[in-house]
Formats: C-alpha cells, structure tokens, sequence
C-alpha cells in the first residue's frame, strides 16, 4: 500500500456512507473524485508499493523482498532525516527515488496534475 | 459539509435558538434579540461559519444586525485556537485597522448552542477558494489587489511580542526549527514512512534562516480566506491558526505554488505579479522582502500543507468525520511533495 490515504477502500467506505446519508446532490463532484482514486488505487497501488521497494532494495544493495519493504522505507526516511543522504551520489540516488516514487503516487491520487 | 456526530444543523434547533438570542441580549447590552435567518456558509475547511440575521431592540446594537456566527466542526487540526483565542487575535488586528469583519462576542459557555463560539459583524464580498484569476473583476484589478494584500500583510505585521502579548502564544526562539521538530514528531504518530516529507524537512533544517524578526502571522493568508467584492479586497478571514514568526512566512504561503488554485502563473495567490504586492508591503512595513526567505518559506508552505493535509485526512479516518473533502485533502499529498522536489534538488542551498 502507499502512504497516501484514505486508501481506495476506506474511501470507497466514506462515499458509501455519504451517499447512504442523502446528501449526494451536495456532493456529486467530490464523489466523481474519490471514486476514481479509489479505483485508480485498487488497480495500482500495489505495483507502485512494489516498484518503491525495489528501488530501496537497490539502492540498500538489500536484495530480500517485500518482507523487508517495511523495514527498508524506515530505514530510508530516517537516513534522510538524519542528514546520511545530504551530499554526493547518495543525495542524487535518494532525490531520484522521491520522485519516481512520488510521481507513481500522483498517478493515483491525480493524473492531471501538472504543477508549474 | 457538516456530518460529524451530533453537530448537524443545530442552530435550527429553535430552543437552541432561544439560549443563543439570550447570550446575545446579555453580551450585547440590548433589551431583545430576534434571530431571523440562519445560513450555514460556503468554505471553512476546519471552522463552521453561519450568516446570522439578527434584530436587536435597545442598547449601542440596536436595529438590524448581519452578523456571522462561527464555530469549530466536528474534528479539526491540531495547531487551530479555540474560539477565544481566534477572537482574541482577531480583535487585536481588527483594533489596528487590519481589513478583517468586527469580532463582536465570544462564548465559551457549552449550554448555549454546545460549542464554543464567536460572532462578528458580516462583511461584505464573496470568499473564493477556487481561484479568483478567471473573475473578470478581479482579472481586472489585480495589481490593486496585490497592493492592498501587502499594504494589509504588513499592517498585521505591525503586531509584535513587543506590543502586544497573547496569552496562547509564545514567542519562538526559531520559528522554523520549532516547526521542523513539531512536524517530525507528528510524523513519528502517522502510520507510514513520509520519505519526500522528510527531504523538504531536511532541506528546511539545513537551509533555516539564521535570524527572525518576529511579528504576529496571519498564518493562512491565502485567497480562500480573502473577501472580494467589486474587485476590491473587503475582509480577511479566519485567523484560526495566527502566531509570532518571520514575516517571510506569509509572504511565501501566499505565493507558493499550492495555493495559486490553477492559475501558477500569477504567483501572489492565482491572482497577481509579486511586484506590486512586494512593494506594497515593502512601503507599508519599511521592511525588505527578501526573496531568497520567500523561497524558503514557500518550501516550508508546502511541507506544512502535507501536513495539514495528513491531519485532514485523519478527520476521518481517526475522528470519524464523515466529511469527503477533508478525506480528499490527504491524496493531495503526492502534488505537495511534487512541488517540494522540485523546489529542492540535491545540494540546492540558499543563496
């Protein structure tokens, strides 16, 4: 799964309720949305996790699967937050990863998006 | 928007409408009061505001009133004041002459309508968080808009620790290391490894400015908390999230790219060149606006917005709020952390 939430069923869950609660007509647009990240998630979602693990099992030159995802994105977010990724070859590698990573996940939460 | 539990749609509950017309009579000074409409309002992502019509015999109110009654939803984000502390500040601004709708009352008392509250004189013009740069009007005079943004920036800025002392606020040290922490315990509490965040964070703490200036924020000034009305700017709203720190963190909240609502752009809020608007407030505070800060606190704007934006989500995934737009708010995350990458490539630095 990725970090991003709601995930695709616990949207799914807050839609239903919504438009168990009547107020559809208020919310039709929103709905419209959600309803496509949902779907967009329960089709991507996993390969996009798996493709992040993959990346991190690279760049730890930790070849062990995705029982080891867990543990290596922690390890990740904490070698950056400690500084260990600010210089040199790692600071490229791990700027490179946050973007394909997070570039994936726009897929999902919103392919339009173009920014600047 | 309103669907969290037993908040729904209360003030049209007519005893509930007694109680508060009574509160109204007591912190008015008036002999009466006739409560004529309630209108629930558009925007106010984490706050409830409602149009209230009001008709009061006696004391320095008499006559008709339109005012707006604002309360907290259901669930909210933690760094959001309380009621008294969001009147208190607002009134402070209000009293300097900041363009922002009279704070009238403030009630803390939980019998009256079962919340926190405070009502305010209803300003005129039209609140569009969607964007103002197609509105023809505004199209129009946007430069005069942004002279009016920066002249009102810097008169909020006038308010410092030295003239003025808020009981719910502290003077920070750093605002921005302060930030930092605050923001990397929170991600500690989410479920989840927030690496991009993490980079903007970093970037933050390595690049922080060395010395602040600290002066009151409005800390959300942004064009959906902005009233228009002929092209002419008539309020600024919600100061729920007001606090001391560098001047430059509004500056860049206004301009950064998550908040021009699809017009990038028009980097002053969608809606204007920063020219006019750095000149305004450069004139109105005698202050340098340094755009090498901008840079850093629009940076920073964005990594707080991932935040907000993580709390919102959690409205309804841990509070229960069945409110989709707060919901939504956590799949933007993914944009925010697009734009933090692109404003932080490895090794960039200040300059």
């Amino acid at each position: 799964m990725t970090i991003d939430k709601p995930n695709g069923q616990q949207l799914k869950r807050l839609t239903n309720a919504i438009i168990k609660s009547g107020f559809v007509e208020n919310f039709k647009e929103l709905i419209k949305v959600a309803d496509s990240i949902s779907e967009r998630s329960s089709l991507k979602s996993h390969d996009v996790d798996a493709a992040y693990i993959e990346y991190l099992s690279l760049f730890y030159e930790q070849m062990e699967g995705m029982s080891a995802g867990d543990a290596l994105k922690e390890r990740f977010a904490n070698d950056i937050r400690s500084g260990s990724m600010d210089q040199g070859k790692k600071a490229t590698s791990t700027y490179d990863i946050l973007k394909a990573h997070t570039r994936a996940r726009l897929q999902i939460s919103n392919p339009t998006y173009k920014g600047d | 928007m309103i669907f969290g539990p037993g908040t729904d749609a209360t003030l049209d509950d007519p005893l509930l409408r007694k109680r508060l017309a009574n509160f109204i009579v007591s912190a008015a000074s008036a002999n009466g009061c006739v409560i004529n409409g309630v209108t629930r309002l558009a925007g106010g992502a984490i706050q409830e505001n409602y149009a209230l019509d009001l008709e009061i015999s006696g004391g320095p109110f008499d006559g008709h009133l339109s005012t707006v009654l604002r309360t907290s939803a259901p669930t909210g984000v933690a760094d959001s004041h309380d009621r008294m502390s969001e009147f208190t500040i607002t009134r402070a601004a209000f009293d300097i002459g900041v363009l922002t709708p009279r704070p009238l009352w403030c009630c803390e008392d939980r019998s009256v309508i079962g919340k926190p509250f405070s009502i305010m004189l209803r300003a005129p013009g039209e609140a569009r968080g969607d964007g103002l740069g197609y509105d023809a009007a505004i199209a129009s005079s946007s430069a005069t808009i942004a002279e009016q943004l920066g002249f009102q920036l810097a008169k909020i800025h006038t308010i410092t620790p030295e003239t003025h002392r808020f009981d719910c606020l502290t003077p920070p040290a750093s605002p921005a290391l302060i930030s930092i922490a605050h923001y990397r315990a929170q991600l500690e509490q989410n479920d989840g490894d927030f690496a991009a965040i993490e980079w903007g964070l970093r970037w933050l703490e390595r690049n922080s400015p060395a010395h602040t200036e600290l002066v009151l924020l409005h800390r959300d000034y942004r064009i959906g908390n902005f009233l228009f009305d002929k092209g002419q700017l008539t309020a600024i709203l919600d100061w729920e999230f007001a606090d001391w720190g560098d001047p430059h963190e509004d500056i860049g909240w206004l301009c950064a790219q998550c908040w021009r609502v699809g017009n990038t752009q028009r980097e002053v809020g969608g809606i204007a060149d920063r020219a006019p608007f750095y000149k305004a407030y450069q004139d109105r505070s005698g202050r340098e606006v340094d755009p090498s800060q901008v840079f850093y606190w629009e940076v920073y704007a964005h990594v707080r917005w991932a935040m907000i934006a993580l709390q919102q989500a959690d409205r309804y995934l841990v509070g229960g709020e069945l409110n989709l737009d707060a919901a939504l708010s956590g799949h933007r995350l993914a944009e925010l952390e697009t734009e933090i990458l692109r404003m932080t490539p490895p090794e960039s630095a200040l300059i």
